[in-house]
């Protein structure tokens, strides 16, 4: 019995053998990262498959990526899907398989090919964007309206990035002389914790949301391309659902992420941002120095106008003034000569003579009859005669 | 200034509406002597309204 005894080697080196011998040539496979880590250069995989539409996995397997080649891979990897590889990621993976007595079973990696990765990203960032579409949340952003008056500025980014200080140095030392209130809410910008650090700081900039006119979301001057945590769905809700419009400028080369999509303005750079509030606020500030000074001149000229129509009646009333009270002293002059032309005085100074018949003026002689007596008033004195 | 404008423009009428009376030549003698009277003191009366109003027009434009 003791001859079949294998010692654990002995055992594990034939393993090797069956393995290595039937397995001699490389394979692409496809899985999903469920953790990556690095030591002194090499990369440590752990790859998983699972049942479609569930987290049950039905496939696990370690893999190593040596450094030499990891290092070459990596910088591909980065500049072609934008990310740095991390869990959740699903690969394309050149593989051969390893059984080392002392570590056990492990594929060797000596590919990737980007383009299934990028792909799988791709088709995880439409299936983010259909699902915030038929949540009837994908617009809400673009629906708001930044205030004329964008001010109170709530700046979600890491204190330390060159991108921040780019950021307030641009606000600050504008040519307007505007003045902008900013406050910083601190967040992790790249790596596994985006998502969560970006929607805590929502979540305190919510609490004050009355203090603020917008919030902007700044990341810049790092040297990673580390997008991952951009494309998130719960990142694009919490940021869709916000009452406050948000401007991002998370500086990227490749296509727009989600949180660029669904926010209310996305700029390039945090400088853009900068640049674009100050061209904003600047605009009303223009407006309102046109509307003063359009005011001022609609006054002035209404001013003058008036002015003009006073001069004008001025210069009238006194000839008006003057002609209608020569018309009253023609027509008071006018009557006088009528009451004059009346007065039977004038005509007895002039010779004539005025008879009467018992009081009344005498003008037809068939009105008096003989024995009559009559009166004729002369210019001195009556003669009183009886007709015959 | 207004009590004066109706005055005169009553005084002109009832001034007015003599003149047509005496010149209708229907009055007797007493009633016409009574009436040119009459008429005399409304002429004096629009006179001296027109001359006062003259006056004062003259004094308020010069003061502007």
């Amino acid at each position: 019995m003791v001859q079949n005894h294998f010692s654990l080697l002995q055992l594990n080196s034939l393993v090797q053998q069956v393995i290595e011998g039937s397995l001699t040539q490389a394979y692409w496979v496809e899985a999903e990262v469920a953790s990556a880590n690095e030591s002194r250069g090499h990369l440590y995989l752990e790859l998983i498959q699972k049942t479609e539409g569930t987290n049950t996995p039905i496939a696990k397997a370690s893999a190593k990526c040596w450094a030499n080649v990891w290092m070459r891979l990596r910088m591909r990897f980065e500049r072609e899907t934008g990310q740095t590889l991390h869990p959740g990621m699903k690969v394309l993976l050149s593989v051969y398989p390893q059984f080392h007595p002392a570590y056990g079973f492990s594929w060797i990696v000596t590919d990737i090919d980007t383009t299934f990765t990028v792909g799988d990203m791709a088709r995880r960032r439409q299936e983010i964007i259909r699902t915030l579409k038929e949540e009837g949340v994908f617009d809400l952003q673009r629906q708001l309206h930044l205030p004329r008056f964008c001010q109170r500025i709530a700046v979600i980014s890491s204190a330390t990035a060159a991108g921040y200080g780019d950021f307030c140095r641009q606000l600050s030392d504008n040519e307007y002389g505007l003045t902008f209130v900013t406050q910083l809410f601190p967040a992790i910008m790249q790596g596994e914790s985006v998502e969560a650090s970006i929607v805590e700081q929502l979540n305190a900039v919510y609490a004050h949301r009355a203090e603020f006119d917008c919030v902007v979301i700044i990341r810049g001057g790092g040297a990673t391309s580390d997008m991952s945590g951009f494309d998130s769905l719960l990142l694009a809700e919490n940021v869709a659902n916000f009452p406050l419009p948000i401007i991002t400028g998370i500086g990227h080369e490749r296509d727009e992420c989600i949180l660029d999509m669904i926010s209310h303005l996305r700029m390039k750079t945090p400088t853009a941002v900068a640049a674009f509030l100050v061209s904003h606020l600047a605009e009303i500030q223009d407006f309102l120095s046109n509307v003063s000074n359009n005011l001022h001149r609609i006054v002035a000229d209404r001013l003058e106008k008036e002015r003009l129509k006073l001069a004008r009646i001025q210069s009238n009333l006194i000839p008006n003034v003057m002609l209608m009270l020569t018309r009253k002293r023609h027509r008071l002059e006018l009557l006088s000569q009528r009451v004059s032309a009346a007065d039977p005085e004038i005509l007895l100074q002039r010779g004539y003579s005025m008879t009467t018949y018992k009081g009344h003026i005498l003008t037809d002689a068939t009105k008096v009859h003989a024995g009559d007596i009559i009166e004729t008033r002369l210019k001195n004195g009556t003669v009183r005669s009886c007709v015959e | 200034m207004e009590e004066n404008t109706i005055n005169y423009e009553k005084a002109l009428a009832d001034l007015e509406k003599i003149v047509r009376e005496v010149e209708s030549g229907e009055l007797n003698l007493d009633e016409l002597s009574d009436k040119l009277k009459t008429a005399k003191g409304l002429l004096s009366v629009c006179n001296q309204r027109l001359n006062a109003t003259e006056e004062e027009v003259k004094k308020i434009l010069s003061n502007q």
